[in-house]
């Protein structure tokens, strides 16, 4: 039927403006035209750009550019393509293909000598070997799994992918551009032709000659003056699975190849001889001469055109209408470049009405949104745009037309051109959102559209015009957003802490959990590490839900900081990889057709495949749900925002939602996409990938959504999207929904929840975007792109889905300027198709003519200055990001309230003040100019008062930033105080938020792109009013001024090293020990004080223990190595350290006692005692007790044994011993009774005569020293003790 | 007497020099003091601390390999003392066995300590504290083994405890001059953290253009073995949790530890607080 509209149209028995009526819903009488009616117009939209493409398929395909770019088709077209190919499958002889257009076609093109058609029709034979029944089952979702399958191998080598190109190739759209895969496949194994090929060929050939289809037509060709052509190509053709190494073929040796085994290839039509024609001259190019090729061409040519009539006659018998499509795309350059190629001409356009009919019935069905992808429909105009025509095929479409036949309206290159500019121009406001600056350049500036439509070259080039000038006025990006990050997610004190965890094992556990996160980050890359290390990682946590709880919220808030482009971005590709990347690799098909994971996202996918713990992905589940909904309901003040910062945040915003609503669709997905083989190695990618978009079979599919038709996601999606829609915020939901559904797997998108879901948004989508122009063209793009996915549903999920409410009357989201030109590009990554294939035709059309790509120098300024300062500015920066990271997320939550609400009271106070006044100054200015030249033209008065006005709103800004920057550091302060309280908040924090501020401030202040506005934001009506108040500032207190800081010569002279005390010391006593003398014993044992000090900041009682105990080894084995050496002086030394030590020291009861000698630089015992009383009497008394009973071992064993063995004077040592041992009596650091117990303890012990007689002698001499201060009681003691052990008869056993 | 209490600004020591010093490590006859002293005399131009602490980590090395604790081991050393004393001289008898034994003298004394007393706490007193032994010769024998050592026994775990803490200090006041706020190990303890570095940083800073949020003080020469080590238990950790920070090395480092893919990506190496002149300070205004 929708043919019949069509030819109806064409022919004038169908009146246009009723066929756009209908298009537009609206009513027309049915007596007037029952084909309408009886016509379904999703029906007819499907089959309108099937004719379309169709008609302008031998121009496009002659570009191999788009062929290779141009992969996809609508649905619509997908279904049609699938129709038609069920219909000459079935019955490809059938008389009754005359009532289906599309069958017509096919049958056409069967009957027609172009050589393409031939090779399609020969396909379609093919498919007959296989039963009817299971093409016939095919559906238009399994046609959009072909492509989507043929799309993951269209990277691997022909050789590989031919045979399913050949398969897939059945279940394609003739007319769509996916359809060119086969051929350039084919093209490319022409040349590749091998000895090995040929004998394989003549084998098989023998083989199965008798079981050729179509005897007749072969026997006709077979006497083609070309035989051998044939039998190459079926050779070539054969040869793409039993490749043998290649050989350079001599040309005579194909002499033996049989023509028959060209039916090897189930390629029995006859056109099919003509491609092997087509063949010929590349593979004689190499090796003959020009003029022989030349020659042969002609004979080729003689050869085609015979063939062509002949089988115009042969199928003049079975079709009423005859149709050319010629073409010639598999051929070499050399030989291309013997054909001429027409150059379009606007003047030999013919049938223009025709055209524009066509053209306003394509521009009525993508107003009314029939077609779900606007962005395909644009690329397939500019894809007829940059291709070109070979002369005769155009001349033929011309003559051909010339004789009233329609079916060639859109073949000849300069109606296709003229019909894909108009269309273009009507489109030329979707054409301005969605081009990119580079890209409306060169359409601007392409031949045909200067030609055909200079006012739609104009337009472009004005709106590249516009956009350079934006850009221009635009301020610079801050270097911020470009640059990486470390990649740390900073330990939050509030969500990560102990506390946060149900006990400590848990915590211990995530602390290792967080370590082998980041450790399989860093090793990601290589072979296996993910795998190992995320599974390692999950179950580190012992299977604690609280550790999976913990570890999803770390990948989600790593996720989220390192994905997004200027956030610590991977994604950020630097000027540097750029430009690497276009010089040294080629350009790809196009990456952005299917949903992806960028490099940076990779390791996240890769994590949560290999991470197989139903809880882990449960709970990260849950946390993406839960910042979907948050960011989903994030808060944009419409009233007091520029659009600029609403345009700002919505893309933020956005992306962060892509992101999360891709990863929770992969996340969704995953249970039915990944096979348990697929995590056990490293092909998740492509597992996954096949998985999602693999079509189950029939039964499976039917199984799968019984179990699945009630699981629901876990977002109310639904109920979102319609609070969205009546909340006017759908610019925000929509996308990342459709993000969320790109995910999905084949058989979701069928279950029921999901078929609503469609239906609502399509339902959305056709009549309810209430929306600026831009947003709506952003939210179609990806809509479009959703609907051109593989997994998709065919056809429309059409019918009502009702309930919407109207979104509210006032200022929404969806009713604001979001998404300008750059954002676009941004947020539909599919659109940079676009400017790829227009830059690559460019690139293409600039070779040709020797041009070289420009490539735009990095500016570096020379100013030295200026570099030292940019610099430090940047790393400003990046401590500033650094600090704020570190920060609590509540912290920086505050901090973001505080900086807006701060700005807002500096705007208020500065309006009220500074700017005031500056208004003030110009309004009298303003005033005795109006005075001065009444009469004079409104238009410069105006224009010279706003003058002024700029110029005292820049006279202001100093005073008035000093003013903010005052205002903005007292009133974060002390925000921040309360909002924080105690701890109270850092310094910095306070200058960091004052200083966000001021910069926002400045910003607004001039200069800016009108500094009058500052002041004035009306001036015509300003010019009459000229009347305001006046209020008086505040100012807030001084800076803190910095705290005073000892001298580093004063804090070593205070604070000296304990440990090196320690070290020196313990040498000392070695080298006394060793028969040594250590020099500097005095200063070193003054430094032993100072570091046993309690002003000394480095000392610890395990320090001063040590240096106490070696003081007290220094001063006994000094005693026994120099006896004679030892003075007061020294014995003051060692006072000074041990006073330090033991400053408490307890003293006898008596007071009528003198006090005992001191030290003399050491200060009084009574005033330190007091003072360490003051500080904690019992602790440090205890302390002190605990160093004086090193004291109480003087007279160990040990000591003995020492004192025995000195080399020198023995009665010299003993006296000594004993002056010491009253010295330190005296000083109280030795008792009366610890004495006693000492002595009673040596001697239990066996000793030789002479240290007991040492011993006797040294206790006499202690016993008469001290005496005079003591009771009497000790010194008897000591007395008797002498005596009675002085003269012990003991010899040692040994 | 003047004492040096600075290990002064270091420079990364050269893996030809390093290499030399564990050769000449490689000769000495024992663990003692002396030999120690020896090697320093040969490499005067280093600073004592940084060759001390480059002697301590091979002897630390060499018994991990040539130590084990066990009863019967001490037993054995018991079995050798007695065996020794019972000669006339009596001199140095556990430098000797220590020698033989191939060990430092301090942990022969432990080991024999050990095997004297089974009583592990009674032994643990008197080796920090030789005056409470009893037994003279014991006494005086263990105290002579632990004199002559610098690396093990009470002292040497004082003076490495108090080394360490020392360095900390001074960079904390360091820290303070510079008007840097931070929070130490104590206080992100209180505050729940799993993982402290010595000083986290509460506002960043930059050094030589490289921000920092954490400073890690190491008071020892870090050399390859130890650096892996403590790269793998702390640093990578502070980075992981708080991004880039700092390490200072005060005794020096092996220069080949600044090829490592860690250092300058992941933190920075120094052997002393940076200058003020290449420390750069958040300034809110500048921007």
């Amino acid at each position: 039927m929708p043919e019949t509209i069509i030819e109806s149209v064409l022919r004038g028995n169908l009146d246009v403006g009723l066929l756009v009526k209908w298009l537009n819903d609206e009513s027309i009488e049915e007596t007037e035209d029952c084909v309408l009616n009886c016509c379904d117009k999703n029906e007819f939209v499907s089959y309108f750009l099937a004719y379309l493409r169709n008609q302008t398929d031998s121009i496009t395909q002659t570009n191999s550019t788009a062929a290779q770019l141009l992969q996809h088709s609508t649905p619509e077209q997908l279904f049609s393509s699938q129709r038609k190919h069920h219909r000459s499958i079935s019955d490809p002889t059938s008389e009754d293909r005359s009532k289906d257009s599309l069958s017509v076609k096919s049958e056409k093109h069967s009957s027609h000598e172009s050589p393409n058609r031939d090779r399609k029709r020969g396909k379609k034979v093919k498919t007959k070997l296989f039963p009817e029944d299971r093409n016939l089952s095919i559906s238009s979702d399994e046609s959009k799994l072909c492509i989507g399958v043929e799309r993951l191998v269209l990277s691997s080598t022909p050789l590989k992918n031919g045979p399913n190109h050949m398969e897939n190739s059945n279940l394609l759209s003739p007319v769509t551009p996916r359809c060119d895969t086969p051929r350039i496949n084919y093209k490319s194994r022409s040349h590749e032709k091998c000895l090995g090929d040929f004998m394989i060929n003549i084998k098989s050939a023998k083989k199965k000659k008798p079981k050729e289809p179509e005897p007749k037509i072969e026997l006709d060709l077979s006497s083609s003056e070309f035989p051998e052509i044939g039998a190459r190509k079926a050779s070539s053709l054969r040869s793409e699975k039993r490749r043998i190494k290649p050989t350079n073929i001599d040309k005579n040796s194909q002499k033996s190849c049989s023509f028959n085994s060209f039916t090897e290839f189930q390629r029995p039509s006859p056109m099919a001889l003509e491609d092997n024609a087509l063949f010929q001259p590349q593979k004689l190019q190499p090796k003959e001469a020009s003029s022989t090729f030349d020659a042969e061409r002609n004979i080729l040519k003689q050869e085609r055109h015979k063939l062509m009539e002949k089988f115009n006659i042969l199928n003049t018998n079975s079709t009423s209408t005859q149709r050319i499509t010629p073409q010639i795309k598999v051929t070499q350059k050399e030989f291309e470049k013997s054909k001429t190629i027409t150059m379009t001409d606007v003047s030999n356009v013919l049938f223009k009405e025709k055209i524009d009919e066509i053209v306003l019935i394509y521009e009525v069905i993508m107003k009314n949104n029939l077609i779900l992808s606007i962005n395909k429909e644009i690329y397939f105009l500019i894809t007829i745009l940059i291709s070109k025509q070979y002369d005769e095929e155009c001349t033929y479409a011309e003559s051909k037309l010339r004789d009233n036949d329609f079916e060639y309206l859109l073949q000849s290159v300069h109606n296709a051109t003229y019909f894909a500019v108009k269309s273009l121009w009507l489109n030329r406001f979707v054409l301005e959102v969605i081009l990119d600056k580079n890209s409306l350049k060169t359409l601007g500036e392409n031949k045909n559209v200067r030609n055909f439509y200079p006012d739609l070259a104009k337009f472009l080039l004005n709106c590249y015009g516009l956009r350079c000038e934006a850009e221009a006025n635009q301020e610079r990006p801050r270097t911020q957003d470009a640059r990486p990050s470390n990649g740390v997610i900073c330990f939050n004190s509030e969500t990560d802490n102990a506390d946060n965890f149900p006990s400590a094992l848990s915590f211990q556990n995530f602390k290792k959990q967080r370590d082998m996160f980041y450790e399989a980050l860093r090793w990601y890359g290589q072979e296996g590490a993910v795998r190992a290390r995320a599974r390692g990682c999950v179950a580190g946590g012992g299977g604690a839900p609280d550790n999976c709880k913990h570890l999803a919220a770390l990948l989600l808030r790593h996720m989220l900081a390192s994905c997004l482009p200027g956030g610590d971005g991977l994604s950020q590709e630097s000027k540097l990889s750029k430009l690497q990347r276009r010089l040294t690799c080629p350009n790809a098909p196009d990456p952005h057709r299917l949903p992806h994971f960028t490099p940076a996202e990779m390791f996240y996918k890769e994590f949560i495949a290999h991470a197989d713990g139903d809880s882990f992905r449960a709970h990260l589940r849950d946390a993406l749900a839960t910042e979907l909904r948050a960011l989903d309901a994030a808060h944009f003040s419409l009233d007091d925002n520029p659009n600029n910062e609403i345009s700002k945040e919505f893309l933020k915003i956005s992306k962060k939602l892509f992101l999360l609503a891709k990863f929770l669709g992969y996340v969704t997905s995953l249970p039915y996409t990944q096979s348990p083989e697929a995590t056990k190695s490293n092909m998740i990618v492509k597992e996954t990938k096949d998985y999602r978009y693999s079509v189950p079979k029939e039964k499976v599919l039917e199984n799968d959504l019984y179990l699945r038709n009630y699981s629901q996601p876990s977002l109310d999606l639904k109920g979102m999207l319609t609070r969205s829609y009546e909340s006017g915020r759908l610019a925000l939901t929509l996308p990342w929904v459709v993000h969320f559904l790109s995910m999905l797997d084949y058989a979701s998108l069928r279950t029921r929840y999901y078929q609503e879901l469609l239906k609502l948004i399509e339902e959305i989508n056709k009549n309810k975007l209430n929306m600026k122009k831009n947003t709506a063209v952003y939210v179609r793009s990806l809509l479009g792109w959703l609907s051109e996915l593989p997994q998709y549903p065919g056809g429309r999920c059409g019918g009502p889905a009702g309930g919407l409410r109207a979104p509210p009357a006032g200022p929404t989201l969806d009713s604001c300027d979001l998404v300008d030109h750059s954002s676009i590009q941004e947020l539909c990554p599919a659109l940079r198709s676009l400017g790829a294939l227009l830059a690559t035709c460019r690139a293409e059309y600039e070779q040709r003519d020797n041009s070289f790509r420009h490539i735009t120098p990095v500016s570096l300024s020379l100013n030295h200055e200026e570099r030292l300062r940019n610099k430090e500015k940047e790393l400003q920066l990046r401590l500033e990001e650094e600090f704020l990271k570190s920060q609590p997320s509540s912290t920086r939550r505050v901090l973001e309230l505080v900086i807006e609400r701060v700005t807002s009271a500096c705007v208020r106070e500065l309006s009220a003040t500074v700017l005031l006044q500056a208004r003030e100054r110009a309004r009298d200015d303003a005033r005795a100019l109006l005075g001065a030249s009444q009469g004079d033209d409104e238009t410069r008065l105006v224009q010279a008062v706003r003058a002024q006005y700029a110029e005292q709103a820049r006279r202001a800004r100093p005073a008035a930033l000093q003013c903010a920057r005052r205002t903005a550091a007292a009133r974060c302060r002390a925000a921040l105080a309360a909002l924080l309280g105690a701890p109270a908040p850092p310094a910095p924090l306070a200058a960091l938020a004052a200083a966000r501020v001021a910069r926002r401030l400045a910003q607004c202040l001039p200069p800016g792109p009108d500094p009058a506005n500052i002041l004035c934001k009306d001036i015509k009506a300003e010019m009459k009013l000229l009347t305001a108040p006046s209020e008086a500032a505040g100012s807030p207190g001084p800076r803190p001024a910095a705290a005073a800081a000892m001298t580093a010569a004063d804090f070593d002279a205070v604070n000296v090293s304990p440990s090196t005390c320690i070290i020196t010391l313990k040498e000392a006593v070695c080298q006394l020990l060793d028969g040594g003398s250590p020099g500097g014993l005095g200063g070193l044992l003054s430094a032993c004080a100072l570091a046993c000090s309690p002003r000394n900041v480095f000392c610890r009682p395990p320090t001063q223990r040590a240096i106490l105990q070696l003081s007290v080894d220094l001063c006994v084995i000094y005693v026994s190595r120099k006896p004679n050496e030892l003075t007061d002086e020294f014995l003051n030394a060692l006072h000074g350290v041990w006073d330090t030590c033991c400053p408490d020291r307890p003293r006898p009861p008596p007071p009528d006692l003198a006090p005992p000698p001191r030290a003399p630089d050491s200060p009084p015992d009574e005033d330190r005692a007091g003072a360490a009383g003051g500080a904690g009497p019992g602790g440090a008394a205890d302390e002190c007790r605990g160093l004086l009973e090193l004291f109480d071992h003087i007279l160990c064993p040990r000591n003995i044994v020492i004192l025995s063995a000195s080399p020198g004077a023995k009665p010299d040592v003993w006296g000594r011993l004993a002056a010491v041992l009253v010295y330190l009596l005296r000083n109280y650091f030795l008792s009366e009774d610890s004495l006693t117990e000492q002595c009673l303890a040596v001697y239990r012990q066996d000793w030789p005569q002479s240290t007991l007689k040492s011993l006797s002698s040294c206790m006499k001499s202690v016993s008469s020293s001290w005496c005079q201060s003591s009771t009497g009681k000790f010194t008897l003691f000591l007395e008797f003790l002498a005596e009675y052990c002085g003269d012990m008869d003991y010899e040692p056993a040994d | 007497m003047k004492m040096d209490f600075h290990a002064g600004q270091t420079k990364p020591m050269k893996i030809e020099e390093y290499n030399a010093i564990v050769e000449d490590f490689t000769k000495l006859s024992s663990f003692t003091r002396k030999m120690e002293n020896e090697l320093k005399r040969k490499y005067c131009h280093i600073q004592p601390h940084t060759l001390g602490s480059i002697i301590s980590l091979l002897i630390q090395r060499s018994m991990k390999q040539n130590y084990r604790k066990s009863p019967a081991i001490s037993s054995k050393y018991q079995e050798l003392y007695e065996v020794a004393m019972r000669d006339d001289t009596k001199e140095n008898v556990i430098l000797k066995l220590s020698e033989s034994q191939g060990i430092s003298p301090a942990l022969f004394a432990r080991s024999l300590l050990q095997g004297v007393f089974s009583d592990s706490t009674i032994s643990k007193k008197y080796i920090k504290d030789t005056t409470l032994i009893d037994n003279k010769d014991l006494a005086y024998q263990v105290f002579m083994g632990i004199m002559n050592d610098n690396q093990y026994g009470p002292y040497a775990d004082v003076t490495k405890q108090s080394i360490g803490l020392e360095y900390e200090l001074r960079l904390e006041r360091e820290l303070r001059l510079m008007n840097i706020t931070f929070s130490d190990e104590n206080v992100l303890r209180s505050r729940g953290y799993d993982k402290t570095p010595d000083f986290k940083l509460d506002v960043p800073i930059a050094v030589d253009g490289f921000v920092i949020n954490w400073v890690e003080s190491k008071a020892l020469f870090g050399d390859e073995e130890n650096h892996s080590g403590y790269l793998k238990e702390q640093l990578l950790c502070y980075w992981n949790r708080f991004g880039p920070g700092l390490v200072i090395y005060w005794f020096g480092y092996l220069e080949t530890l600044e090829s490592t893919p860690e250092v300058n990506k992941m933190f920075i190496l120094r052997t002393s607080f940076p200058d003020k002149s290449s420390i750069t300070q958040y300034k809110p205004d500048i921007l």
